[in-house]
C-alpha cells in the first residue's frame, strides 16, 4: 500500500470518486491500483498482489479476473491484461506471468519460442532499474502482430509476457501496420516501467 | 529385452498406482523391478535412477500441489525418461485441484509438470533429445496433456482414467491458441471466451491440436465418473482411446449424467467434492461445518433465547464469525441443494435404475434432501431477518433473538440429523462403486483375465481348491516374502561365515602364532647354550662349570575345546530350516499353480532384484 500521501487506497474509496476510466470502474482491476493520482497522463500506479513488482498501469485496460492466478507464497503471479473498448483501432491483449525463479535465461527464451512455435529473436531494450534486464522479440509468424518480452533480474526473478494486437476491421493493412507500431511503442513503455521490487531494502 | 515392455504391459499402470505411496527412491526402484518381474516374468537388469518433485525447488516454488516422480531408465544402450504425474492429491489443495480444471483454473499444475521435467533433465544431466514418456492417472493426465501438446514436453503420454483437456485452461496457457480462438470466434476481449458454446470450443480445440507430435494413448473406463462428465464439461479427449467396461454390473454413470441437466451436474459435482473433502477429515460435524463454513461446536451451548444474547455479549468474535460464515455460505449451498431437490426424482431414480443404489436409499435421499433444503432456507431467513451485518464497521445489531435461536437449533439438530440419516442409509458406500471405477485397480482387473487379478497394488493368482472353493494367493506378497526372506537368510549366512572366520583367526591362528614364538625361543636356547647361560648370569655364579648343551623339556598340547563349531552348526541349521520354510512355501505356491510356467522362474529371479 502506498501510504504517506494521505489518500485512501482506491479499493476503499467510493466508486463515484474514482477516475472515470475502465481500470478504476472494474472492481477486480481497481484492487491492484495503489492511487488515483496518475504517474503520467493516463497511467496509474500498479502493485502486484504478490508484492513482487510495480508498473504504470494504463487506465484504458482491465485485468481479466478469470485468468488471474497467484501462489500463496508469492512465488508466481499470472495476469491477463486487456483493452475493454472493442471499437479501438488496435485492441491489445497482454498475457503476463511473474515467476520468482528461473533455471537460466537461455532456456527460458527457448520456452517462450516453443510456446510461440517460432524461433524468437530477442533484442535488448533500455531499462532504468539497476540489475534488471528487458529483451523483446517481434512475432514473425502467426495470426496477429505482437511481441514476446522477457524481464529478469540478478535474483532469477522473471516476467514472461506475450502481447498481441488486433486491428479493427475497417483498417487497411497499411494503416494497421502503422498503428500497430505506435501501439507496440506504447506497450513497451509500460513494460519498461515494470520494476521487480524484491531486491529493494525496506 | 527392451524398454518397450514397460509400456506394452500393465507395468506402467501399476507403477503409476504405486507412485501414490510416495516411496523413497530405493523402495520405488525395488517396486518397479518387482512389478516388471510379476508382469513380464523377466528380471529387469537395466539401470534405474529416481528423482522426486519434492526435491525440485522450482517445482515446489510454483505451489501448484503438483506431485511427480521421474525415473531415468536405461537398458541395453537405450535410455528414456519416464515421468509419473500424480493425480488428485490429498490435502488442502485437493478440492481446488479437481475443481480447477472444470473451472479452467489449473494451468499451474501444467506449468509445474513442465518445470519438473526440465529440472529432471538437469538433475540427471541428460541430452535434450532423450525421449520423455509421461504416465498419468486422473488429474495427472490433464497436466501432462496440456504441457505435452503446447510445449512438446513429452514424446509419448500414457493415461488411465485421465482428466481430459479443458480448452479454457489452454486458452490461458498457450498464447498462439489464445489468438487462434479469438480470431476464429471473432472475439477481442478474453472475458468473452466463456460465452463460446463449450461444444464449439471443444471442437475447435480438437482440430487446432490435431497435428501435435506427441503420441497419446489412453485407457478409460466407461464407468469412470470423470469420463461421464467430460463431454458435458466441454473437455477435449486426445490420442488413441481404448474404452473399457470395468464394472459390467452397471451400465455406466455416463447414461445417467446425460439425462441430467447441466446446471444440476455442476451443483452435484461441487457438493460431492466438498463432501469428499469434509469426509476425509472427520464425521458428520465436519461435513456440516465444511458445507456451512461454521464450527458447530460454537452452537453446542445454545439452549434458549437468553443464551444467544449471552453468546452475543460474551463471545462476540465467535458469534460474529459464525453469522458471517453463514451469511456467506448459506446462499450458494442453498442454491445447489435446491437444484438437486428439484431434480431429486431424476437423479436418485436413475441411480436406482442403473443399479448403483437400492430403492430404500433412493427414498431416503429424496426425503432428506428436501429436509435439508427446508432447514437451510429457514435458517437463512431467520439470520437475514434478525441480524444485520455492517461489514465495514464489523458490527452486528441483534433483535428477535428467538428466531435466531431457532435457526441455530435447526442447523445443529435437524440439519446434522438429515446428514446423519443420509450417511446411515449406506448410500455413500453404495456410491463408492462409482468412485471405484475411477481407480487404476479396477482398470487393471478389467484388462486382466484368467486366474490373475489385482487387489490394491498387488497381483493375485486364483486357483480352485479340492473342495471347489477358490484359493487366492497374493503373488506380489509371496514374491516379496520369498525375496526378503532369502535376503535375510543370506545376510544371516554371511554373518555366520564371518563369525567362523573370526573364530579361526582369533583363536586358531593366535594359538599357532604363540606356539611358534615358544618354539623359536626354544630353538634359540638350544642352539646357543653358552650365550643363554651367560645371559642368565649362570657363568658368574658357577665359574668352574661350563654349559655344553641345553635341552628344553617342552610339552605343548594341541588346542582343544577352543572352537565354536557346535554353536555355528546350530546357527547354520536354524538358517537352513528358515530356508526350507520359504522353499516349502514357494513349492506350495508353485504346486497350486503348476500350469504357470513362469512362476518358478519368477521365484528364481526375484532374488536378483
Amino acid at each position: 500500500m502506498s501510504n504517506g500521501k494521505g489518500s485512501a487506497s482506491p479499493s476503499e474509496m467510493d466508486p463515484q470518486d474514482l477516475p472515470d476510466v475502465p481500470a478504476f470502474q472494474n472492481e477486480f482491476t481497481r484492487d491492484f491500483l495503489t492511487s488515483t493520482e496518475p504517474v503520467r497522463e493516463g497511467y496509474y500506479p500498479f502493485e502486484a498482489k504478490s508484492g513482487k513488482f510495480t508498473m504504470d498501469f494504463p487506465g484504458d485496460m482491465n485485468i481479466v479476473e478469470r485468468s488471474y492466478n497467484k501462489s500463496s507464497k508469492n512465488d508466481s503471479e499470472f495476469l491477463t491484461i486487456s483493452h475493454t473498448d472493442e471499437s479501438l483501432d488496435v485492441f491489445t491483449n497482454i498475457q503476463l506471468k511473474y515467476y520468482g525463479f528461473m533455471s537460466d535465461v537461455e532456456s527460458t527464451k527457448d520456452g517462450l519460442s516453443a510456446k510461440r512455435n517460432e524461433e524468437l529473436q530477442f533484442q535488448s531494450k533500455n531499462i532504468e532499474f539497476e540489475g534488471q534486464n528487458i529483451e523483446v522479440a517481434d512475432y514473425t509468424d502467426g495470426i496477429n502482430p505482437g511481441f514476446a518480452t522477457l524481464i529478469w533480474n540478478d535474483n532469477n526473478e522473471n516476467i514472461q509476457i506475450f502481447t498481441s494486437m488486433i486491428c479493427g476491421d475497417n483498417l487497411s493493412s497499411d494503416e494497421c501496420s502503422k498503428l500497430v507500431e505506435d501501439e507496440k511503442e506504447r506497450v513497451l513503455n509500460i513494460f519498461q516501467s515494470i520494476k521487480l521490487t524484491q531486491n529493494e531494502g525496506e | 529385452m527392451s524398454l518397450d515392455k514397460i509400456t506394452s504391459s500393465n507395468v506402467w499402470m501399476r507403477l503409476t498406482n504405486t507412485e501414490y505411496d510416495n516411496l523413497k527412491p530405493d523402495e520405488l526402484e525395488v517396486k518397479f523391478k518387482s512389478i516388471y518381474l510379476e508382469e513380464t516374468g523377466e528380471l529387469f537388469e537395466g539401470e534405474v535412477k529416481i528423482y522426486h518433485s519434492s526435491d525440485s525447488k522450482n517445482t515446489a516454488n510454483l505451489e501448484s500441489g503438483y506431485d511427480g516422480t521421474s525415473l531415468l531408465i536405461s537398458e541395453g544402450g537405450e535410455e528414456k525418461l519416464y515421468v509419473i504425474n500424480q493425480g488428485s492429491v490429498d490435502g488442502a489443495d485437493w478440492r481446488e485441484n479437481i475443481k480447477g480444471p472444470f473451472a479452467g483454473k489449473s494451468t499451474k499444475q501444467a506449468e509445474a509438470t513442465k518445470v519438473f521435467v526440465d529440472d529432471s533433465k538437469n538433475h540427471f544431466g541428460i541430452e535434450d533429445d532423450t525421449e520423455v514418456v509421461s504416465f498419468g492417472h486422473s488429474l495427472g493426465n490433464h497436466n501432462s496433456t496440456i504441457t505435452g501438446i503446447v510445449d512438446d514436453t513429452f514424446d509419448e503420454i500414457y493415461g488411465v482414467n485421465g482428466l481430459q483437456l479443458p480448452p479454457l485452461e489452454v486458452y490461458d496457457y498457450d498464447p498462439t491458441f489464445f489468438e487462434a480462438v479469438n480470431q476464429h470466434f471473432g472475439i477481442k476481449n478474453p472475458d468473452d471466451v466463456t460465452k463460446i458454446p463449450s461444444n464449439k470450443l471443444a471442437e475447435f480445440t480438437k482440430d487446432y491440436y490435431k497435428d501435435s507430435p506427441v503420441k497419446i494413448h489412453q485407457k478409460i473406463s466407461t464407468d469412470d465418473p470423470l469420463f461421464a462428465v467430460t463431454e458435458k464439461a466441454g473437455l477435449v479427449t486426445f490420442g488413441d482411446v481404448e474404452m473399457i467396461d470395468t464394472n459390467p454390473e452397471v451400465d455406466g454413470i455416463k447414461n445417467l449424467v446425460d439425462d441430467i441437466p447441466d446446471d444440476v451436474i455442476a451443483s452435484f459435482r461441487d457438493l460431492a467434492i466438498d463432501y469428499s473433502v469434509a469426509d476425509n477429515n472427520g464425521g458428520v460435524n465436519e461435513v456440516a461445518s465444511q458445507l456451512l463454513g461454521v464450527k458447530l461446536e460454537y452452537l453446542e451451548g445454545i439452549k434458549g433465547g437468553m443464551d444467544v444474547l449471552q453468546w452475543y455479549a460474551f463471545d462476540h468474535d465467535e458469534f460474529d464469525e459464525t453469522i458471517k460464515s453463514l451469511k456467506d455460505n448459506l446462499p450458494p449451498l442453498l442454491e445447489k441443494v435446491s437444484v438437486i431437490t428439484q431434480n431429486a426424482d431424476t437423479i436418485f431414480g436413475r441411480l436406482y435404475e442403473e443399479g448403483y443404489i437400492t430403492e430404500d436409499q433412493k427414498n431416503i435421499m429424496i426425503k432428506e434432501v428436501a429436509n435439508l433444503e427446508k432447514d437451510l432456507s429457514e435458517a437463512y431467513a431467520a439470520i437475514y431477518e434478525n441480524a444485520d451485518i455492517n461489514e465495514n464497521l464489523n458490527e452486528l445489531s441483534l433483535y428477535g433473538d428467538y428466531r435466531l435461536y431457532k435457526a441455530f437449533q435447526k442447523l445443529k439438530g435437524s440439519f446434522t440429523g438429515s446428514i446423519e440419516n443420509i450417511l446411515n442409509s449406506g448410500i455413500l458406500e453404495s456410491l463408492e462403486s462409482i468412485k471405484g471405477s475411477h481407480s487404476i485397480e479396477e482398470m487393471l482387473n478389467a484388462l486382466t483375465g484368467g486366474n490373475k487379478s489385482y487387489s490394491g497394488k498387488d497381483l493375485i493368482y486364483t486357483t480352485t481348491g479340492a473342495g471347489g472353493e477358490p484359493i487366492e494367493v497374493n503373488m506380489s506378497a509371496a514374491l516379496r516374502l520369498y525375496r526378503e526372506g532369502a535376503l535375510i537368510f543370506e545376510d544371516k549366512m554371511s554373518a555366520i561365515a564371518k563369525l567362523e572366520k573370526a573364530v579361526h583367526e582369533e583363536i586358531q591362528l593366535a594359538f599357532k602364532e604363540e606356539r611358534k614364538k615358544v618354539f623359536d625361543e626354544i630353538y634359540h636356547i638350544e642352539s646357543n647354550p653358552k650365550g643363554y647361560a651367560y645371559s642368565r648370569g649362570w657363568m658368574h655364579r658357577y665359574p668352574l662349570y661350563e654349559v655344553e648343551s641345553l635341552n628344553v623339556m617342552d610339552n605343548v598340547y594341541p588346542l582343544e575345546r577352543a572352537d565354536l563349531d557346535e554353536q555355528v552348526y546350530e546357527m547354520k541349521s536354524s538358517v537352513d530350516s528358515g530356508y526350507k520354510l520359504i522353499e516349502d512355501y514357494r513349492k506350495a505356491v508353485e504346486d497350486l499353480f503348476a500350469e504357470e510356467e513362469k512362476l518358478s522362474q519368477m521365484f528364481d529371479l526375484v532374488r536378483g532384484i
